[in-house]
C-alpha cells in the first residue's frame, strides 16, 4: 500500500515537473537572411497614418 | 477510503486511501491540468500570441533591452538550441533565437491560424514563402514561419501559450499592438482577411487609410507605408508611457531612432525605433488622443 502512494506522488511530482518545464519554452525557428528586413536608418519623413491600438 | 489513527502519544491521523482511488486521483489531476492548459491556450485565430527576436547578437539585444524595459532573460526551449524566453516581471513576453545561418534582425511575430498547415498551403498559392515548417515546436504546438506574398516575415502557430493571453490592455512594456507597413496595402488586404478572417474597417484621413483588423475584436491595423524604400513588414509596439523619452534611451543604448514622435503622429505618441542590430519595434503611449494626419 504504501509504495503504491510513493510510485504515484513520485509520478504526479514528474508530471508537474513536466507541465513546469513546458511553461518555460517558447517557438524559437530563426529566419534566413533573406527575411525582409525595415529600417535603412535616417530619419522617417515625419508622416504617419492615423489609427493605432484599440482596447 | 478510511482514517487511519495511532496509539501513540499524540493522535496522529492520515488519509489512506485504496491503490484503485490513488490511480483515480491522479488521472482525474493529469486531466485538470491538460483541460486547464488547453482551454487557456484556446484563442481567436488572428491573435498575435508571442513575439521571437531573431538576431545572431543575443548579448547586445539583452543588454538593449533589459536597459530599455527592464526584461530579463532565462535558458528556455525552443526549436533552435540556444533559445532565450524573455520575462518582463515574471511574465514570458517573448524569445530570443540566435539562427543557424547570419541574418537580418528582426522580431517574428506568431499569429495563431486554425490549422497551420492548410494556412501554409494557402500561402503557397497566394505567392507566399515558406522559410520553415509547419513544425511540431512541442508536441501541441504546431508551427510555421513564412513571408507573405509581399515577403513580411510572419510566424504561424496552432495555440497560444499554456497560460492563455490576455485580452486586457497590457502593463506598460510589454506587447501592444501590431501594424502591417504595407508595400501595397491593396492586395495586403485582401490575402491577410482571408487568410486570418479578419474584417477590416478603414479609417481615412486625407488621402492615406488606416485598416484596423478585428476578429471579435481590434487585433491589428494596416497602412501604406511612407516609406517608399522600405519593403512590408509587421511592426511589433510594446507599450510605453513615455515615447520621447523611451526613443532617446533607445538611442544611448545603441538604437536609431526612425520615427520620433511628433504632433503629426498620432499626436505624439508614437516613436519608432531600430534595436542595435537593426530590428524596429514601435513605441506606444496607450490610451492616447486620437490624431494626427496621414
Amino acid at each position: 500500500m504504501k509504495s503504491v502512494r510513493i510510485a504515484a506522488l513520485a509520478l504526479l511530482v514528474l508530471v508537474m515537473a513536466f507541465l513546469a518545464a513546458c511553461e518555460s519554452g517558447g517557438i524559437g525557428v530563426g529566419l534566413p537572411a533573406s527575411g525582409a528586413r525595415w529600417g535603412s536608418g535616417g530619419s522617417g519623413p515625419d508622416v504617419f497614418v492615423g489609427g493605432g491600438p484599440v482596447y | 477510503m478510511r482514517f487511519a489513527s495511532t496509539s501513540h502519544n499524540r493522535e496522529r491521523w492520515e488519509l489512506v486511501l485504496p491503490p484503485r482511488m490513488w490511480v483515480a486521483a491522479l488521472v482525474v489531476v493529469i486531466l485538470t491540468f491538460a483541460t486547464t492548459s488547453g482551454a487557456a491556450s484556446k484563442v481567436v485565430p488572428g491573435t498575435f500570441v508571442w513575439h521571437d527576436l531573431v538576431t545572431d547578437n543575443p548579448a547586445a539585444a539583452k543588454k538593449f533591452y533589459s536597459e530599455l524595459f527592464g526584461w530579463t532573460f532565462e535558458p528556455g526551449k525552443g526549436v533552435e538550441p540556444d533559445y532565450t524566453i524573455i520575462r518582463q516581471h515574471g511574465v514570458p513576453v517573448g524569445g530570443i533565437v540566435v539562427p543557424k545561418q547570419q541574418t537580418s534582425p528582426q522580431w517574428l511575430s506568431y499569429v495563431v491560424v486554425a490549422d497551420v498547415d492548410r494556412a501554409v498551403d494557402a500561402l503557397r498559392q497566394a505567392g507566399g514563402q515558406v522559410y520553415r515548417g509547419p513544425i511540431n515546436a512541442r508536441p501541441d504546438l504546431r508551427v510555421a514561419a513564412v513571408a507573405d506574398p509581399q515577403g513580411a516575415p510572419i510566424g504561424l502557430a496552432s495555440r497560444g501559450p499554456s497560460d492563455g493571453v490576455s485580452e486586457a490592455l497590457p502593463d506598460v512594456n510589454r506587447w501592444l499592438w501590431m501594424d502591417y507597413v504595407a508595400k501595397d496595402e491593396a492586395p495586403a488586404l485582401q490575402f491577410y482577411t482571408q487568410a486570418l478572417g479578419y474584417q477590416s474597417q478603414a479609417e481615412a484621413r486625407d488621402t492615406a487609410t488606416y485598416y484596423r483588423l478585428t476578429n471579435g475584436r481590434p487585433r491589428a491595423g494596416l497602412f501604406k507605408t511612407p516609406w517608399p524604400r522600405e519593403t512590408s513588414i509587421w511592426l511589433p509596439y510594446i507599450r510605453v508611457a513615455d515615447p520621447d523619452a523611451s526613443a532617446k534611451r533607445a538611442q544611448e543604448l545603441g538604437g536609431l531612432i526612425v520615427q520620433a514622435p511628433a504632433p503629426r503622429v498620432r499626436n505624439g505618441s508614437l516613436a519608432i525605433v531600430l534595436d542595435p542590430g537593426g530590428a524596429p519595434i514601435g513605441l506606444q503611449k496607450y490610451p492616447f488622443q486620437a490624431g494626427g494626419t496621414p
